[in-house]
């Protein structure tokens, strides 16, 4: 599938708000520690943020920014190869209810593709996250120096 | 003549054995023990000034070894991080250099490899090379990769394992990316003790 251009398959995503609207209860979304590392001479930029939820449970199904062509992937290892795949935005990713979904290095991240110019520490970009259910909301991304944040999920 | 026949038949059976034994000694058990010592084994590569970096540089000190690619977002510059994280917690950015060999050299030339290196603010020994050498060494270190994607904007699967080697440059350990930063940790301080 080309990058940012989301094939929304409708059925599943569908069947999701109409499960979780039965509940009763909305998703309460919040946003926080929106990072990346600083990319050097590279166009390609993963950025990582916590997604909080103090409601019902909701999908994570689309990611936008100005800075870059962003796509939601994941990280996956398997006998000690990675490997990096787009994640379908038919499926998304469940936000559990009254829980967290982190976007953090070496599991699912935003990836940034095309940059128009490479991240450097100090500077910061603006992320919209989509939901199934919740109204799209923004982050603040804080680019870190790259030895930063060197641990892992 | 009976006789005569089965003796010969005898002779043949024997001859089977025989080369079969052989055959065993020298394809079977000894193969493993082979593979172990020549694991890794001298290299020369490019390093980030386009010059030859030949292995017996690293002789005397202790090193890590990761393969990935500079256009790699998260994976790549996550364990550089933390490989350099970690020698500062030993109190120490001499305890062991640590090596990043590219598996795209089709992008990342010595420079490419030299800026991306620099960005860790340590010291990182940068390391690209022609294809084929960068072929030879990924078979030599048993480093699986694999370009994802068409056009410009290719991805690439690689083995993300760092491979440890002592002062004798002889394979020593691994660090999975899956690993807590304490076990790893306690691997390098065995690995800067020996």
């Amino acid at each position: 599938m080309p990058i940012g251009a989301p094939m929304l398959k409708p059925l599943p995503i569908a069947l999701f708000v109409l499960l979780a609207a039965c509940s009763g209860q909305d998703p309460k979304i919040s946003l926080h520690d929106g990072w990346a590392r600083e990319t050097g001479q590279s166009d390609v930029a993963a950025a990582y943020v916590t997604i909080e939820n103090k409601g019902a449970a909701d999908k994570l199904i689309g990611v936008r920014s100005a800075a870059g062509e962003a796509t939601l992937h994941e990280t996956t290892m398997n006998d000690g190869v990675m490997r990096m795949r787009a994640i379908d935005p038919a499926q998304g990713m469940v936000v559990p209810s009254n829980g967290k979904l982190a976007l953090a290095p070496g599991g699912a991240h935003v990836m940034i593709m095309g940059l128009s110019q490479p991240l450097k520490a100090g500077d910061g970009f603006d992320l919209t996250l989509q939901f199934a259910r919740s109204k799209p909301k923004q982050v603040r991304i804080m680019v870190k120096p790259a030895a930063e944040g060197g641990m892992v999920h | 003549m009976k006789a005569l026949r089965i003796v010969l038949w005898l002779l043949v059976a024997a001859a089977a054995i025989g080369f079969a034994a052989l055959y065993w000694r020298q394809a079977g058990p000894p193969e493993p023990q082979q593979q172990q010592v020549s694991f890794g084994g001298p290299f020369t590569l490019v390093d980030s000034n386009g010059q030859p970096f030949a292995s017996n540089r690293l002789a005397g000190r202790p090193y890590t070894m990761f393969f990935g690619f500079t256009h790699c977002p998260d994976v790549c510059p996550t364990t550089l991080a933390r490989l350099v994280k970690l020698r500062r917690q030993m109190g120490d950015d001499e305890a062991f250099r640590i090596l990043f060999v590219t598996v795209d050299p089709e992008r990342d030339g010595p420079a490419e490899v030299g800026k991306y290196t620099d960005l860790f603010g340590a010291p990182i020994v940068g390391l690209t090379g022609s294809p084929a050498q960068i072929a030879k060494v990924k078979k030599d270190f048993g480093i699986f990769s694999e370009k994802v994607g068409e056009g410009e904007a290719y991805t690439v699967d690689h083995t993300a394992t760092v491979l440890l080697f002592d002062r004798n440059g002889k394979f020593q350990s691994t660090i999975s990316p899956e690993e807590g930063d304490q076990a790893a940790l306690a691997k390098l301080r065995r690995l800067t003790s020996g």
